[in-house]
């Protein structure tokens, strides 16, 4: 399954620019992408299929730590959905 | 004079850019002078830089407030960003370094991918071609923002000068908060040149900007304990997150109270002190074997800081293999990043260590960790025939250097050998390019932390190859006279390389051979810089007291054995089991 995302991003100079470069950097490959611009300007609502065989918990967490990255949710995994980054975690055994 | 009058630094007419607004009023504040303002109002005295075009302004600005900083000119923008970098790194304050558009800023690139990779906290400050001529192919325009994106926490293009106040504060609020970091801010011309009301003073407090640092995580925390509490065979593996976080004291209140051997990073040493009983050491590609055995044979790794960078942990699949993991980051990134850990604790370190301090009884452990230590330390290896005992040198120059000593190094085997034989107190005295691996950094990295640390001794080991990629900084050394000493291990080869084709290529060397090097002491002396030229097996006090005693600055050409490696070594992709040591039969 592709792992997807949504992220709301300030419109900065760059700021679109560094979340393709962190999916391409992070090894993984645009499947689909929406970007749109709020009414107001203020937020870029984006929407991002990805690919790529690297756990995509590690590419959301590297999107999360973008300045310009307000929020972001992964849609990818079920249960995964909205689990903040950095919540700990506790694995069996 | 309006710019379109002025001729630009690099002897032509500047261009008459349309759209430039005319040069503020000398009594009006303009852009540039607002950055004056705000660096000082940010507590930056020192800056690193050097002037073009697209930066006039601001140089403009530095004339028109003399004594308002305090502007450090290096002979390569590189060294301006490792000067910075260095001051920074010495100091664990803001590092500042400006320089102008096109050549000046890819000059920048990789003193800055160098603090990128090290988590160094800089504000770089660019100039750019005035916002009419962006994207015309101007001369000297580079798309820096474009060029910044990968080596930078953030980089900003400052299109309108009310912008600026607030940037220049979140860029210098973001380099120094949490994981440190360099920020870039491209100022174009024609914005440095706006007027913009005097920056007002501000209230105390009133520049703060939050940190969104998270509370203490209580239900982590008590899962982290179990752990610790169930461990027979912990160690602690801790990295430069520890300095970063100013956690030094508390790091070490850690490791008194658990009682576990810990093994750091090489951006981890001076954690504790080299002769602690517990301290076993850097592990990793040149780490001690006793800290690699240790880590393989541990049953759990509180790993506080580091980040299973590949030197570190060798073939990852083979790193701890027995280990459960729990990893104390502030960068939510860092962790799972490489090896998933059983618990993952974010946060100051200087509230995350003392929660989760609790002696722990493994006391069968730490004896065998002790007898590990007693077999697998880095040990000196016999001489060789009669050339200058490096290694020797440095042990001995740690033993006599007192502790406020700073040791810059460059890239190369001269580097693993600082790190194995110079005992450092406390990390920050030892400054090396770790994730980079950055050769020129040493020199003017030195400059660097001497400008931070004026009375402080500063020292930089360097390699006859990595000097001579920033030997122009020997003219900074003399503008400002300060007192570093250089020391050049010089085998005449590009020492690291060559063992490498050595033990993985079959012998076969390629492009290693420095032999027609320059005589580095008439280099010195060419720069008005005093130099001696020490040789033999028998002069390691010489050279010690040159160091320690000579007032001013000081090269020391040091040649040294051709040949000699550095042991052990993990060969590239191998397992940190599998490290090869030096067969003195
Ligand atoms: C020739 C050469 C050989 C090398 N050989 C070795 C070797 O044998 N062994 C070795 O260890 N290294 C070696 N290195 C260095 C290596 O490349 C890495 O730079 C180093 O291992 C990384 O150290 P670190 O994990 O401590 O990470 P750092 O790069 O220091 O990263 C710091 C970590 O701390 C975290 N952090 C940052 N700020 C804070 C904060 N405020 N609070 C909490 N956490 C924070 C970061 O998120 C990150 O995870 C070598 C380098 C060169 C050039
Ligand atoms: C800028 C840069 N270019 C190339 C390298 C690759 N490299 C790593 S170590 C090394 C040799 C360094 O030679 P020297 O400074 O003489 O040190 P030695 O290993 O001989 O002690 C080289 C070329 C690097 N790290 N940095
Ligand atoms: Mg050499």
């Amino acid at each position: 399954m592709n792992p997807q995302f949504q992220l709301l991003a300030r419109p900065a100079d760059g700021s679109l620019e560094r979340i393709l470069r962190t999916v391409r950097s992070r090894g993984f490959e645009v499947r689909d992408m929406h970007v749109r611009l709020d009414d107001d300007g203020h937020r870029y609502h984006v929407r991002l299929k990805v690919a790529g065989s690297r756990d995509p918990s590690m590419l959301a967490r590297q999107l999360e730590k973008l300045c310009d990255v307000e929020h972001l949710a992964a849609l990818h995994t079920a249960g995964a959905a909205d689990e903040p980054a950095n919540a700990p975690r506790m694995a069996a055994g | 004079m309006p710019p379109s009058q002025a001729a630009n630094a690099d002897g032509a007419q500047a261009p008459d850019h349309p759209g430039t607004p005319p040069a503020a009023q000398d009594d009006a504040a303009n852009g540039a002078d607002t950055v004056i303002q705000i660096l000082r109002r940010q507590g930056v005295e020192t800056v690193f830089g050097y002037p073009g075009g697209a930066i006039m302004p601001l140089y403009d600005a530095l004339a028109r407030q003399p004594g308002a900083l305090k502007h450090v000119l290096t002979r390569h923008e590189q060294a301006a960003g490792f000067a910075a970098n260095g001051f920074a790194r010495s100091s664990g304050q803001l590092g500042v370094c400006i320089a102008t558009s096109g050549p000046g800023a890819t000059n920048l690139i990789t003193a800055i991918a160098d603090a990128y990779m090290d988590s160094v906290p800089l504000l770089v400050i660019t100039g750019q071609v005035p916002t009419g001529l962006m994207g015309t192919d101007a001369f000297q325009e580079t798309d820096v923002l474009g060029l910044t994106l990968p080596i930078t926490k953030h980089s900003y293009l400052v299109r309108r000068v009310e912008d600026l106040p607030a940037i220049l504060e979140e860029a210098i609020h973001l380099a120094q908060e949490g994981r440190p970091g360099p920020v870039w801010v491209d100022i174009p011309k024609d914005v440095q040149l706006a007027p913009l009301p005097a920056a007002k003073p501000m209230a105390p407090g009133e520049a703060a900007i939050a940190d969104d640092v998270p509370g203490l995580d209580d239900m982590g925390l008590a899962q982290a304990r179990a752990l610790l509490a169930e461990a027979a065979q912990p160690i602690i593996y801790a990295g430069g997150g520890v300095v970063l976080a100013e956690a030094v004291e508390a790091f070490r209140g850690f490791v008194e109270t658990t009682g576990a051997p810990v093994v750091t990073t090489l951006k981890g040493l001076g954690l504790l002190a080299a002769d602690h009983p517990l301290n076993m050491g850097m592990l990793g590609m040149h780490g001690a074997p006793c800290a690699n055995r240790a880590v393989q044979a541990c049953d759990l790794l509180v790993v506080v800081g580091a980040r299973f960078d590949d030197r570190a942990t060798g073939r990852l699949a083979d790193f701890a293999p027995h280990a459960r993991v729990v990893h104390l980051d502030v960068d939510a990134a860092e962790v799972s990043k490489l090896r998933p850990p059983q618990v993952s604790l974010l946060g100051d370190l200087n509230r995350l260590l003392p929660a989760l301090a609790t002696p722990l009884s493994t006391e069968a452990w730490r004896a065998h960790c002790a007898e590990l230590r007693r077999m697998g330390d880095f040990r000196l290896p016999p001489e060789k025939g009669d050339a200058f005992p490096a290694l020797r040198f440095l042990r001995r120059l740690s033993e006599q250097a007192d502790a406020h000593t700073h040791i810059a190094c460059d890239v190369g085997q001269h580097q693993m050998w600082v790190a194995q034989f110079y005992g450092f107190p406390h990390p920050r005295r030892h400054l090396t390019s770790g994730g980079l691996g950055a050769m020129g950094f040493g020199l003017p990295v030195a400059i660097g932390a001497q400008m931070a640390h004026p009375g402080a001794q500063v020292i930089n080991i360097s390699g006859d190859g990595s000097f001579m990629m920033n030997v122009q900084e020997l003219a900074t050394l003399r503008r400002y006279n300060l007192p570093v000493k250089m020391v050049i291990f010089d085998n005449q080869y590009l020492g690291m390389v060559r063992q490498q084709q050595e033990l993985f290529y079959e012998g076969r060397l390629a492009e290693v051979d420095l032999s027609d090097n320059p005589d580095f002491v008439q280099v010195a002396q060419a720069f008005g810089i005093p130099a001696l030229r020490i040789e033999g097996v028998d002069a390691v006090d010489a050279a010690i007291e040159a160091c320690l005693e000579t007032q001013g600055p000081l090269l020391l050409h040091i040649p040294v054995a051709r040949e000699q490696n550095v042991w052990p070594i993990v060969g590239p992709g191998m397992s940190n089991d599998q490290m090869i040591e030096e067969d003195v039969a």
